[in-house]
Formats: structure tokens, C-alpha cells, sequence
């Protein structure tokens, strides 16, 4: 960049000089017009016939030293310009290669990276799996060490079992031993007799013992518990027979003022049906009392010409001829 | 006519209805029997049923009640009838015998 710097300052004083050396010029057109020339100071104009004056001819080769200088300078300047585009094309490739070996660089950095990542999922699976791995051997061990806990209790249970059997067995033996050796004595030996009478009478003492401690206390309780349920069921009953019904108000018979029937051309006219319906004038229960030899039920016989038997009659002969029956 | 040879079967009848009724789920709400005897000898008695059965007449009158009732009375022929009052009639009495022979030429010169 410094380099850079000092050639335009080096340029921008060479310009400068050369306006310089342009403005002595046109000071030297303005005072003598004779030595006008074409414009273009770089080619004398032609037909120019040279002066004898030798200020002149210093001052034409002063112009054309200072011509030649000035294309010179301007060369030079066109060649500083060239290097300086050329230092800037080579600061732009070194830049551009710069960018182009960070681009590598950061694409290299990238690549670490994405590698680095699928490293760390590759682990992170690898993790997993062996997490489930671990896992389900885990359940497994779990799975069977349960199984081995039941195989265990169950082991326990029949051993369990089979002490509770032996533990029978030898109850059962010892009550057999026992009673063994009670019955032997009864039986084989006038002492053992004697033993047995004892035993016996032992246990009858033990038997009125315990009637007179537990049985001879309560029977007076029972027996006046009895008699005062006995006295209490002759009062409710003495009670139900001879008091008057109390009926609640709800259940009270409200007496209704009933219509009598009127027979009219041999047909009941019933001016009241519904309520007749509601009160039945007479029912006979679904069970009659009595026993089944007794003629409890009342028949009644009637004359099959009268009104309302005759229709009846009429009726079911009626029907008997036309269905059948059943 | 008199009923009084009637008189023991119908009372049988009549105790037993009841309880025929109440095998069928029936309430036995029965108000009067009444046994008759008509001029050809049809012996009937008629279970006469309460008015407040009607809510239920078609359980009562169902043929499968009657259909029981015929059966459980050893074959008795059964009626509902529903004119005139609700009631049950049974045919104490043999079915009337039909004549074994009708003479063609008889019937057709009348």
C-alpha cells in the first residue's frame, strides 16, 4: 500500500510539472506569435523556417527538451499507471487468491465440521443403541430374575407344603399315639381300669362344672326373656282383638254416593260404571280358605229363561256353533 | 230344567278356576258364579268376572287362557264372552250329539 501511495505522489508531481512547463509555453505563444505553432507540441508544425535568434532557438530546445521530457514524464506516468493497474490487478488477484484460499480454507473448516457432526451422530447412535441395548438386557435380566423370584416362592410355597403336610402327619400320629395310649390301658389291665373309671369321672366332674358355671346362670335369663316376649305377643294380640281399628286418614273408606241400578228392558243401566268398576260389589279371593273337601264356593242356579241368562246363553251358543270352543 | 245334578262338578269348577287364572298370571277377581240349564239339556256355568278386569280384557280373553282353562277342566269347552258383563262360560254338559245319518231325500222334499 505504501508503494502504491508514493507512485501516485510521484505521478500527481510529474503532472504537476508538466502543467508547469504548458503554462511557460503559452506565456512564450503570447509574446511572440511568430513562434505560434500548431496545436500538438509534440510535432513541429511544418514550413517553419528556423530562427537565427539564438534565445529562440535555446527556447525551441528548451521546448522541445521539455517536450520530450514531458512525453518522457508522460510515458512514465503511462507506465506508472500501467504498474500501478497492474499492482492493483496483482493486489486484486493476491486478494482474490487470498479469498480463494480462505474459501478453501473455510470449505476445508466446513468439511472438518460436517465430518466432526456426523462423527458426533454416528457416537450419538452408536450411544443409543447401546443404551437400548442395555435397556432390553435390562428387561431380560429383570424378566428373569422375576421369574426366578416366582420359581423361588413357589419352591417355598410347596416346601411350605410339605413341612404343613409333615406337620399333619405327625399331629395325626401323635393323636393316634395318644389315643393309643389311652385305650390301651382301658382295656388291658385292671389298672388301667381303674385309670379309665377315673378319667371318666374326671370328665363328668368337668361336665357339671360347666353346667353349673356356664348353663345354671342362664337359664333364669332365658326364662324370663321368654315370658316377657310370651306377655308382650298376648298384649298386641289381646290388643288387635278387642280395641277399635284406628285406620291412618289415609286409608279411611270415603263413602260415595252410588247411583242404584236401574234395570231397563232387561239390562242393568249402570249410571255409575266407572266407579263400579273401581269398587267391585263382591270378589272371591284367588285361594279360598277352607279345606279342599269343603264346598266353600256359592253357585248360584238360575233359570235359563230369565233376561240376563238367556242373552247369556244366546251368546256362547252362538259362539260354541260358530268357533267351536275350546 | 233343574242344575242340582250339575251343582257338584260346577262347584268343583268354580274352586278350581281361581287358581287356573292365577297360574296364568291372571288376578282372579271373579264376582259371582252361576249355573243354568237350558231347555236341550246344556248344562252351563258362568264365571262371572269383576268390570275392572276390562283394562285387561285381551290378557283375559286370550286364546291361550282359554286353550289352559279347557285343559285344566278335563276338556270342558270355555267361552269368554264380553256382552253384557265379563264372563267365562263353561260347558258343564256333553257336547251336543250330531245325528250319524241324515236321509238325503227327507231333507230334499222339505
Amino acid at each position: 500500500m505504501n508503494s502504491t501511495r508514493q507512485r501516485i505522489a510521484a505521478l500527481l508531481a510529474l503532472t504537476f510539472m508538466a502543467q508547469m512547463l504548458l503554462g511557460c509555453g503559452a506565456n512564450i505563444s503570447t509574446i511572440n506569435p511568430e513562434y505560434l505553432t500548431t496545436p500538438g507540441y509534440a510535432t513541429p508544425a511544418p514550413g517553419i523556417i528556423g530562427s537565427p535568434n539564438p534565445a529562440y532557438a535555446d527556447a525551441q530546445a528548451t521546448m522541445d527538451a521539455g517536450q520530450s521530457q514531458l512525453l518522457d514524464l508522460s510515458r512514465k506516468a503511462t507506465e506508472a499507471s500501467l504498474n500501478i493497474s497492474q499492482a492493483a490487478n496483482a493486489a486484486a488477484q493476491a486478494t482474490q487468491e487470498y479469498n480463494q484460499r480462505q474459501q478453501v480454507e473455510l470449505d476445508y473448516q466446513a468439511t472438518v465440521i460436517s465430518l466432526n457432526i456426523a462423527q458426533a451422530a454416528a457416537t450419538q447412535k452408536f450411544i443409543r443403541q447401546q443404551t437400548k441395548m442395555a435397556g432390553e438386557a435390562t428387561a431380560v435380566a429383570l424378566s428373569s430374575a422375576a421369574a426366578a423370584t416366582h420359581s423361588a416362592y413357589l419352591v417355598h410355597v410347596t416346601q411350605t407344603a410339605q413341612a404343613q403336610a409333615i406337620l399333619d402327619a405327625q399331629a395325626s400320629q401323635t393323636a393316634q399315639a395318644v389315643a393309643a395310649s389311652t385305650a390301651y390301658p382301658m382295656t388291658a389291665t385292671p389298672f388301667a381300669l381303674t385309670q379309665a373309671v377315673l378319667l371318666m369321672q374326671e370328665y363328668d366332674r368337668e361336665q357339671k362344672s360347666f353346667v353349673d358355671r356356664v348353663v345354671s346362670p342362664l337359664l333364669p335369663i332365658v326364662a324370663t326373656t321368654f315370658a316377657l316376649l310370651l306377655l308382650i305377643l298376648i298384649i298386641v294380640l289381646a290388643r288387635r282383638r278387642f280395641m277399635p281399628v284406628t285406620w291412618p286418614p289415609r286409608l279411611r273408606i270415603v263413602r260415595v254416593n252410588v247411583n242404584p241400578l236401574n234395570m231397563i228392558d232387561g239390562v242393568i243401566k249402570d249410571h255409575d260404571l266407572p266407579l263400579h268398576r273401581i269398587i267391585p260389589s263382591e270378589l272371591t279371593p284367588a285361594n279360598p280358605s277352607g279345606l279342599p273337601g269343603e264346598n266353600t264356593v256359592h253357585v248360584e242356579i238360575v233359570n235359563a229363561t230369565e233376561p240376563p241368562f238367556a242373552h247369556w246363553i244366546a251368546e256362547v251358543e252362538h259362539q260354541l256353533a260358530t268357533k267351536g270352543g275350546l | 230344567m233343574s242344575a242340582n245334578h250339575y251343582l257338584p262338578a260346577a262347584q268343583n269348577v268354580a274352586q278350581a278356576i281361581p287358581g287356573i287364572l292365577a297360574e296364568q298370571g291372571l288376578d282372579p277377581l271373579i264376582s259371582r258364579f252361576v249355573l243354568t240349564e237350558t231347555e236341550g239339556g246344556d248344562a252351563w256355568l258362568f264365571v262371572v268376572m269383576d268390570d275392572s278386569i276390562s283394562e285387561f280384557l285381551e290378557s283375559y280373553a286370550a286364546t291361550s287362557v282359554l286353550s289352559h282353562l279347557s285343559t285344566a277342566l278335563h276338556g270342558h269347552p270355555v267361552i269368554f264372552s264380553n256382552s253384557y258383563g265379563l264372563r267365562y262360560a263353561v260347558l258343564l254338559s256333553s257336547l251336543p250329539n250330531l245325528p250319524k245319518m241324515i236321509h238325503a231325500h227327507s231333507w230334499l222334499h222339505r
